[in-house]
């Protein structure tokens, strides 16, 4: 039996809620899984509702109204009192269909839903960028993992666990629909936009995951979203800045890229959000975005997968395609693709003008687009929105950071830890008596969460050295190593940039290679997977943790596995480099 | 890091006893007389170790001994010095020492003190006093050292320890009692049980500090059935036999050493841990409880004797049990 104590906070009392969930066991296997997709396919919940409020509501608008119900404006709540004005006088004047949450705080953007709601004749509907919940645009709420280490958790139900909760989090702040799972299969390490934001490479895991998320969040009446059709995975060039190509051909996109598009439309994804993408094999026309491909749109998502939820373009005014079509102009071939909602539409006038043009000239049928809006309608229905109630923001942000949403993010961490090295079994660490182990943080500037959390184990020395530090600084700490037997070692960096190296330095390495050739070392890795790539000596550790973040739980966690108060279960969600990859992770067993 | 008091018994003492048993240099059914000679001719010399731990063997309550080295309320100068020497070796605490031959003063005025004859259920520290003697007899060893080097080093329990100002500084310690009566002064870093104190610090009923992390250690060894960190302390069944009721027959709910639910709200803890569960109180105001059942260790720490030991409102407002109860229905939800 291999059981230390583990930490666990419990800052108050918190309620454990059980859900019921399992995984539909129907996935479709590649081969088949095409000419199964009309048989199999599950349409969105809210597409089969029929009721007299979405017919009232669709038979009473004129054809400028139908468009303005496609369009979706940003929201910055940070923005205050002008911006609120804007958007009162777009829904004013255009009866615009909806918003896109931007930056700001959770209570200004419940105050902000409130009185947009109050001014509209039809409920708008509303969503978010929230990948990692609510956080990635508002202040003062937990911010959960990036998909990269949920990657690395194998128990979907944690991640099920984790949609309730985020989906908890826009009923909160007036958001219906969430621009989340990402589900592209990030094989490029030098993935600008997508890398940690992906679930990994793996097409299987990352589609189960993917699954669980949407699951937690539709089965609690928010709106999921696979993005970023056909997949952004595989690019190395940013689409908010110029337009990514993806060189594979169409064989390949179906068998890996499109594989969890297809599986998560026929479970239900109720929508999907169409990338600023280049795919010759798809589209060949010159600078022909995947957002505004009629091929790639129209054909391939809804036709060929049979996609009947909601196609949101990416955002409008990213540069891959708002660099070559006139505004509005970009509004129009976007609907014309096949997307029902215009995300981030630049000038509301123009993209009406641009459409009411199109329908008289006959590019696009008046039924067509009151088919869509019918959609956008009977979501609206799906919602509750026939019976909107302004929301409260008292106790809103103790309710965001509620004890069950700290626990669930706890769990996700630990499940994360991978261990991926461990020579001679050194971790768990066993025999104190006969050790003397110092530890040393590298990057930063004062002993870390990481140290601190050792310590609560055994006596440990801790040394700690900045990313760029003098000669001097270096040797001190050598030197100050001698008379220690086993040294424990945590690099801080962080997920997020393949440009900056995932914020390690060759100087840092350095510290690493000079402790290395004299000790026996545990290395825990706070920064992206791919970092083992960039920087091989990582792997020549004696045992080496993938902690994936730089956070506070990910530095405590690593430094419970390393003395076995937590099981090691995470597996690495992609090839990291030539000697780690995708799905490697040893296990340490607790027994009874 | 707090003082521990008589969860010094279950972290000391009986680990230590533990391991005898183990060995078969102890054995709990044999007599008190069969390991310490000096008890021979004594009221206790057929007093059964098994009775003993489950305070059930006669002992009485407690003894106040400094009483015995006062006189009008002040120390005897004769015993006391404000300064240590070889003659007055045994801190009692920060500018007290006591002269060592009082260690064998407290022993005689025990064995020769009566005892009760019946069986009747009875807490007492006394028994303790012997243990230490049985343990640093059978293995060679002083209390602290064995403690220390069979357990809190191994177990990465730093901060667990007797004389804890040999180690730490006083801020990291919490003061106890404002003592007006034997020692005159603030209790801080010494142990607050007199008769501990008495002995220099090291007893096996008192005198153990420690924080509530490096409790829990020793905790979960317990709860591991003897395994922790992949290490070995103790033979599962010999702390199977330790952490069981004794007597279960007769109105005693005690372990060996061990503190046991009582089944009722008089006990040490709530009415919700499990009959497997096992732990102990300390007069500071300290509990610790592991339930392997529901795989829960609960450390209490505090001082609540701090100003003085009257203040007993953790007691008389249930702190302890109403956090543990507030744990176990968080965790049931």
């Amino acid at each position: 039996m291999y059981m230390r104590i583990f930490f666990f906070l419990i800052l108050g009392v918190f309620a454990v809620v059980g859900l019921g969930f399992f995984v539909e066991d129907d996935s479709p296997s590649h081969s088949s899984a095409e000419a199964r997709f009309k048989s199999k396919k599950k349409a969105p919940e809210f597409t089969q509702i029929e009721s007299p409020w979405v017919d009232s509501i669709v038979n009473s608008l004129t054809l400028e109204q139908k468009i303005a119900q496609l369009i979706m404006y940003p929201v910055y709540s940070k923005k205050g009192e002008s911006e609120l004005l804007k958007i009162e006088k777009l829904i004013k004047d255009y009866e615009i269909g909806g918003v896109i949450y931007m930056q700001g705080g959770p209570v200004r953007q419940v105050n902000a839903h409130n009185r947009l709601m109050a001014k509209s004749k039809i409920p708008l509907l509303t969503s978010i960028d929230g990948e990692w919940g609510v956080r990635m645009r508002l202040d003062s709420v937990i911010r959960f993992p990036r998909q990269m280490l949920l990657g690395a958790v194998q128990d979907e139900q944690l991640i099920y666990d984790m949609g309730v909760e985020i989906a908890k989090q826009c009923s909160l702040t007036g958001v219906h629909v969430n621009f989340a799972p990402v589900v592209d299969l990030n094989v490029n390490p030098n993935n600008p936009v997508i890398n940690s934001r992906s679930f990994g490479e793996e097409k299987v895991h990352v589609t189960k995951l993917s699954h669980a998320y949407m699951k937690g969040m539709q089965d609690n009446t928010i709106l999921a979203c696979a993005k970023h059709f056909p997949g952004h995975g595989d690019t190395d060039v940013d689409s908010h800045l110029g337009l990514p190509v993806i060189n594979h051909n169409r064989e390949r996109l179906m068998d890996i890229e499109l594989y969890p598009f297809k599986s998560l439309i026929d479970s239900g994804m109720g929508s999907v959000m169409v990338a600023h993408l280049y795919v010759p094999s798809l589209d060949k026309t010159k600078d022909r975005a995947s957002t505004l491909s009629p091929k790639i749109v129209k054909k391939l998502l809804k036709d060929k997968l049979g996609f009947q939820g909601l196609a949101f373009t990416d955002a409008l005014n990213m540069h891959g395609v708002s660099k070559y079509y006139e505004t509005g102009e970009v509004d129009l071939m976007a609907l014309l693709a096949g997307n029902d909602i215009l995300l981030f539409s630049q000038d509301v006038g123009k993209a009406i003008e641009y459409i009411k043009n199109a329908v008289a000239k006959k590019k696009i049928s008046e039924k067509e687009i009151t088919a869509r809006v019918k959609k956008v309608i009977q979501l609206k229905k799906w919602i509750g929105l026939d019976n909107f109630e302004p929301l409260s923001t008292e106790n809103l942000i103790p309710q965001l950071n509620s004890e069950n949403a700290k626990l669930i993010r706890r769990k996700l961490v630990e499940n994360a830890m991978t261990l991926l090295k461990n020579s001679g079994d050194v971790v768990p660490v066993k025999g104190l008596s006969k050790l003397k182990l110092a530890s040393v943080s590298i990057g930063v500037d004062e002993t870390s969460p990481f140290q601190k959390m050792l310590s609560n184990y055994a006596p440990i020395e801790h040394f700690y050295i900045s990313s760029t530090p003098t000669k001097e600084e270096v040797i001190k700490v050598i030197n100050d190593l001698k008379k220690y037997n086993l040294v424990l070692v945590g690099i801080d960096g962080d997920s997020r940039s393949p440009k900056k190296k995932f914020g390690l330095t060759s100087n840092m390495m350095d510290v690493l290679n000079n402790i290395k050739s004299v000790h026996p070392t545990v290395v825990s890795v706070f920064a992206n997977p791919y970092s083992l790539g960039l920087f091989p000596e990582l792997g020549e550790a004696n045992a080496l943790i993938m902690a994936y973040e730089n956070t506070l739980l990910s530095q405590e966690y690593a430094a419970q596995l390393i003395f076995g108060g937590i099981d090691a279960k995470g597996k690495l969600p992609v090839t990291s480099s030539g000697l780690f990859k995708v799905g490697d992770g040893l296990i340490t067993k607790k027994n009874d | 890091m707090y003082d521990l008091a008589s969860i010094t018994k279950v972290t000391a003492s009986i680990p230590n006893l533990m391991k005898l048993v183990e060995s078969g240099d102890v054995n709990l059914d044999y007599n008190l007389c069969d390991y310490l000679g000096y008890v021979d001719t004594t009221n206790y010399i057929n007093m059964n170790l098994r009775r003993m731990l489950a305070h059930n063997a006669g002992l009485v309550s407690w003894i106040p001994f400094y009483m015995k080295t006062m006189a009008r309320g002040q120390l005897k100068f004769d015993i006391y010095s404000n300064t240590q020497s070889n003659e007055y070796k045994n801190k009692v605490t920060e500018g007290l020492y006591i002269r060592q031959e009082y260690s064998d003063s407290i022993r005689n005025w025990i064995i020769n003190h009566g005892i009760h004859k019946k069986h009747d259920y009875r807490y007492s520290d006394l028994g303790y006093y012997f243990y230490k003697d049985i343990i640093e007899q059978k293995t060679g060893e002083d209390l602290d050292y064995l403690s220390d080097s069979l357990f809190y080093k191994p177990l990465g329990a730093t901060t667990m320890t007797y004389k804890p100002l040999e180690k730490f500084s006083k801020n990291k310690i919490t003061p106890t009692e404002n003592d007006m009566f034997f020692r005159k002064k603030l209790v801080h870093g010494t142990v607050h049980d007199p008769g501990a104190a008495m002995l220099g610090g090291v007893a096996g009923h008192a005198g153990l500090f420690s924080n509530a992390n490096d409790l829990a250690k020793i905790f979960a060894m317990y709860m591991n059935h003897g395994e922790y960190g992949g290490e070995r302390y103790i033979d599962s069944a010999v702390i199977a036999e330790f952490t069981k009721v004794q007597f279960p027959e007769e109105d005693n709910r005690r372990g060996a050493g061990f503190d046991k639910p009582s089944g009722d709200e008089n006990g040490p803890t709530c009415e919700c841990v499990s009959e497997r569960s096992f732990g102990h109180t300390g007069f500071t105001g300290t509990l610790a409880w592991a339930d392997p059942d529901k795989e829960i260790i609960y450390i209490f720490l505090s001082n609540r004797v701090y100003p003085d030991a009257e203040n007993k409102k953790l007691i008389r407002m249930s702190v302890r049990t109403q956090i543990q109860e507030a744990i176990y229905a968080a965790i049931e939800d």
